[in-house]
């Protein structure tokens, strides 16, 4: 009986994912709310690299803006000078900032907690300040850069709704992998790390070989959705990626829960609605966001997720009780 | 100029160095990072511009409202915020996020308040420049420095001298002998927030006269308090003022005589090796929980 | 299971969220998977009627994305009165059109990433009909392609030449191109005698763009440049800079930089000796001045209009109309230059709907164009030089700040003062 349950919400999920912008558009006229839904999408990707870090392998960054800079700069830059499709580009980028983030783990593995969120948002600032005054401004610097949107085949992607299901394509890559990762003896070696780097040393895991699998796999991640946010805006420049960016990638984590697929949902699901119906609040959006984020860390510490858990536990063990 | 230089190195030297103070003084107590100091200072330098210059109470008195208040409030946050969370036993990364959230709350506190335009301090003194070894120094500048080191000593001689700045070093060395011998651990972490609040209030007050108070002054300012704090070694509070005069003079020196364009990358840059190579500072400062 | 439960729950809040800023009308969509612009607004009016000439009575929408949190927070907040004004002015005398009008006022934060989300919202959801665009040059920079592929006319309000460049054609501009006062302040000073200066900006594209525009004029007029320095957004002590600046020994400084750093920046200069003049890229608002006190002495710009601290010192008639009214309105005086900026623009939004009698995009496009001889707070603006550009050259003025106020420059190089501090200048 579990199992058909369970079947029946992926399919009602599928089913609302593909729906979604088709009813966006024809019920409320509205290809706004398909832009929102590309713009969460992205995030999630992005937060779920830094879930990987920090959540699973226990390793605070503070300066992850700086992969998201590193994707969207490299696949725009490279597309630019080179030609390459989008997608090579997009790929390409976050494959750079993957070997950035092993290259920075390698000495980074050693540094623990205060040591290591200085250490990040120090990198932050030396990418940030990098694209900011760039050499032979190759990046435009602060006048910024402007892109193409991705382009499979000739099917070009010129529209919310296309990019949202060629979003939802990579999302869901992108979730399995993670998903399969932390389920795998990787995982389990970076949760291991995570509880006790010590112990996990005397088990016999190579604790610096798994930190900087952690750093670069996280990097991928938050540079491929770097990428998407470059073309789906189709302009960057610096102002996007700087401390600010690093701390609202934290914040969703925070928020949501960290260490779950459904808490990086979540979390950034949230902000972006509170984002949204604050922006009529003009000048006091930022004062009330700051209230709520603290009456929401005092009141349900573990994330917002770990309440919705809390009640759907309470739930089912009423139903579990009553027959 | 080099003297100006080296003035001006040491006034934002004295600034990053008490707040370094501030996050090595909690983390010592409480072992936690926080990232609220900056905007302590900020909003520190605006009280003190509401009760100077609005309100006309002299500078000294309003200085004193101004360290008051902020201790008071920094008392309030402990209590209010910050022991409750430790109390639940949440991840301490909850606390930092909640300092956080506080930051985000007085940043734009501040700006619906005070508005977001520069405010400026009118002259503390009518004294327009001191005259060091034939040079003209500004009044507040000089003022800014001699402050500094002087609360820097008195400080010294109250963690080390008188009864409660010893149970409150006891305290953070070990809480569970700390209450053996009868010392009120939790009002002692207390009074450290609420001390380190009081030193980001005094050093806004110290430099909103010399450049003036807007939303966004702490914010820059404590980032780099949290790295001179962490050069001079997390925790320890001389080295918190070695590194901030350190990292004062560094940043004007490159800006004057290497590129300004670049200061930033570069300074940012040095603090990476830094990790790097010796994480635990110019100090030797042992992380508290591994 | 639980966290699908989640997803589902989450994204039905947030539909529902959006859900409250969007509109009611239904009509004109078309088939999903269309290009990424909206449907061509051959409905104007942001309600239910789609093909039809719109009822007399329908709103016409502006909408106006500007800076109302951060650093330049008060700017933004004048500007967004000065629309208000203009649409409360407008709204008095009949309507558009016979039409009354609205003004949608969004905070892009000085953010890109939100000038695209409210330029998409602007569209998409309010329908504006045109936009009083964003002061924040790369927030322009940003939202300009998509009112392009809308085919809504955008006034921007910001000074950098970088976003009249892009080859758009529904983008305009009815202030000052920052780009243009350059090469005559550069020429101003070649005849004053100067051949070397030192200049010092801001890293953000209107200070940084503000100052490649005039290194390039400086190279035409053979002026020598003898450093630039630069300064990082959020930092307040400009001495290494300054000394530098200093050791190069030269006869003027030009400044490119945010409003806010205007004025710290002019007292610092002054406490490190420097007593010449001061070249600015643009106006001082009339806070800076307040600020630096003694320090702001010397400061010379090129611009076509400047901040007041009370309506008795214009001259100007219709400035001083407009400041009066505006005092009247919010009781304060213009904080900022950006509010006539905002004001021009509406005007010119008003002259060309009526133009064209129609609030159809391209058609009030093509009525811009035609505007030329038309009297705004900035002087006459002229559309039909075909840049996008509605003030030109001979628009700018030269001004200098002396004694707390802002008077003409060639007035004052007749005084004593000038003869004073060229000596000390050695000129």
């Amino acid at each position: 009986m579990k199992t058909t349950t369970f079947k029946k919400q992926y399919i009602l999920t599928g089913l609302f994912l593909l729906v979604f912008p088709f009813a966006a558009d024809k019920v409320f006229n509205w290809n706004y709310g398909v832009l929102l839904a590309n713009f969460c999408i992205l995030y999630i990707i992005a937060v779920s690299g830094l879930d990987i870090l920090f959540g699973y392998s226990g390793q605070i960054s503070m300066g992850h803006a700086a992969f998201f800079c590193i994707g969207a700069y490299g696949s725009v830059l490279l597309h630019q000078h080179t030609g390459l499709p989008v997608i090579l580009t997009i790929c390409t980028g976050a494959v750079l900032a993957t070997l950035v983030g092993a290259l920075l783990a390698y000495p980074a593995s050693k540094l623990v907690f205060h040591f290591l969120s200085l250490a990040t948002i120090a990198f932050g600032q030396v990418v940030y300040q990098l694209v900011a005054q760039s050499p032979g401004n190759i990046t435009g610097n602060f006048t910024g850069k402007f892109t193409d949107t991705i382009s499979l085949f000739g099917w070009k992607l010129n529209s919310y709704t296309k990019y949202y299901f060629f979003s939802i394509v990579c999302l869901g890559i992108f979730l399995f992998i993670k998903i399969n990762l932390v389920n795998s003896r990787v995982g389990r070696a970076f949760i291991a790390i995570r509880e006790n780097s010590h112990a996990a040393n005397g088990m016999g895991i190579n604790v610096r070989k798994y930190k900087v699998i952690a750093f670069a796999t996280s990097a991928f991640y938050t540079a491929f959705a770097g990428g998407l946010y470059a073309h789906l805006v189709r302009f960057i420049s610096p102002d996007t990626f700087t401390q600010k960016q690093s701390v609202m990638f934290l914040t969703m984590l925070l928020f949501g829960g960290s260490a779950s697929v459904g808490g990086t949902i979540t979390g950034v699901f949230t902000v972006q609605f509170l984002n949204e119906i604050l922006r009529s609040a003009e000048r006091y959006q930022l004062l009330i966001y700051g209230i709520l984020l603290l009456t929401v860390i005092l009141a349900f510490p573990g994330g917002l997720y770990g309440l919705v858990r809390q009640i759907l536990k309470k739930k089912g063990g009423k139903s579990d009780a009553a027959g | 100029m080099l003297f100006q230089i080296i003035v001006s190195g040491l006034v934002i030297g004295s600034i990053y160095g008490l707040i370094a103070l501030g996050y090595s003084l909690i983390y010592k107590s409480s072992g936690l990072m926080s990232f609220v100091q900056g905007d302590m200072l900020t909003f520190g330098a605006f009280l003190g511009y509401t009760f100077y210059g609005v309100m006309g109470i002299p500078f000294i008195l309003s200085f004193a409202m101004v360290i008051l208040l902020m201790f008071a409030l920094g008392f309030a946050i402990e209590k209010g915020v910050i022991h409750r969370l430790v109390a639940k036993n949440v991840l301490p990364i909850y606390t930092v996020l909640a300092t956080i959230a506080i930051s985000y709350i007085i940043q734009n506190g501040s700006m619906v308040l005070f508005g977001s335009d520069i405010k400026y301090f009118p002259p503390v003194t009518s004294i327009k420049g001191i005259r060091v070894l034939s040079l003209n120094v500004q009044t507040e500048a000089a003022l800014c420095i001699a402050a500094s080191v002087v609360f820097m000593i008195l400080f010294n001689f109250f963690m080390n001298r008188t009864p409660l700045g010893t149970a409150m070093r006891a305290a953070t060395m070990d809480p569970m002998a700390a209450r053996a011998c009868g010392i009120d651990v939790g009002l002692t972490t207390g009074l450290s927030w609420a001390i380190a609040s009081g030193i980001a209030g005094f050093a806004g007050m110290l430099i909103g006269p010399v450049y003036g108070v807007y939303t966004t002054l702490g914010s820059v300012i404590g980032t780099k308090g949290f790295s001179s704090a962490v050069v001079g070694g997390y925790g320890n509070m001389l080295g918190a003022i070695v590194g901030g005069v350190l990292l004062g003079l560094t940043e004007t020196f490159l800006s004057a005589y290497v590129s300004s364009a670049h200061k930033d990358i570069i300074a940012y840059f040095i603090l990476l090796l830094f990790l790097f190579v010796k994480p635990t500072g110019i100090f030797n400062e042992r992380a508290i929980a591994d | 299971m639980k966290k699908r439960l989640a997803l589902v729950l989450a994204s039905a809040m947030f539909l529902l969220s959006a859900c409250g800023g969007g509109s009611t009308s239904t009509a004109t969509t078309e088939a999903p998977g269309k290009s990424q612009a909206p449907q061509e607004t051959t409905a104007p009016a942001a309600g239910t009627k789609e093909t039809a000439a719109p009822a007399a009575g329908e709103v016409i929408r502006i909408g106006c994305p500007q800076p109302l949190t951060g650093t330049n927070a008060l700017v933004g907040d004048t500007t967004v009165k000065a629309a208000q004004l203009a649409v409360k002015q407008i709204n008095a005398s009949g309507g558009l059109l016979g039409r009354q009008v609205e003004l949608v006022v969004y905070d892009d934060q000085a953010s890109p990433e939100e000038a695209v989300k409210i330029a998409t919202k602007l569209i998409e959801v309010d329908k504006v009909d045109m936009v009083c665009g964003s002061l924040i040059s790369s927030c322009v920079l940003a939202s300009g392609q998509f009112f392009e592929e809308a085919k809504i006319p955008c006034i921007g309000t910001g000074l950098s030449s970088t976003w009249m460049q892009q080859g758009w054609d529904y983008v305009f501009r009815a202030c000052p191109n920052a780009g243009m006062g350059m090469p005559a302040l550069a020429g101003y000073m070649k005849n004053l005698g100067i051949t070397k200066i030192a200049i010092f900006q801001g890293q953000d594209d209107s200070s940084a763009s503000g100052a490649e525009d005039m290194r390039n004029a400086c190279r035409e007029a053979g002026i020598e440049v003898l450093t630039s320095e630069t300064y990082v957004e959020g930092d307040t002590d400009y001495s290494g800079q300054i000394a530098k600046i200093l050791n190069a020994k030269p006869q003027a400084v030009f400044t490119s930089t945010f409003s806010p750093t205007q004025a710290p920046f002019a007292k610092q200069l002054r406490q490190f000796g420097y007593e010449g003049l001061v070249f600015n890229k643009e106006t001082l608002s009339m806070d800076n001045i307040k600020v630096a006190g003694e320090a702001g002495n010397g400061y010379c710009f090129m611009f076509p209009y400047v901040t007041y601290a009370s309506v008795d010192q214009i001259q100007d008639p219709a400035m001083k109309e407009f400041s009066q009214a505006y005092f009247d309105e919010f009781n304060e005086m213009p904080y900022h230059d950006c509010a006539y900026r905002a004001y021009d623009s509406m005007m010119i939004l008003k002259e060309a709907v009526e133009k064209a009698g129609t609030t159809d995009g391209e058609a009030v496009r093509e009525a811009i164009l035609t505007i030329k001889d038309f009297d705004t707070l900035g002087g006459k603006q002229d559309f039909t030089r075909g840049d996008g550009e509605g003030l030109h050259l001979e628009n700018f003025k030269p001004w200098i700040v002396w004694d707390g106020l802002q008077i003409d420059l060639d007035g004052w190089l007749e005084t004593d003062d000038w003869a004073a501090m060229k000596e000390s200048m050695g000129l």
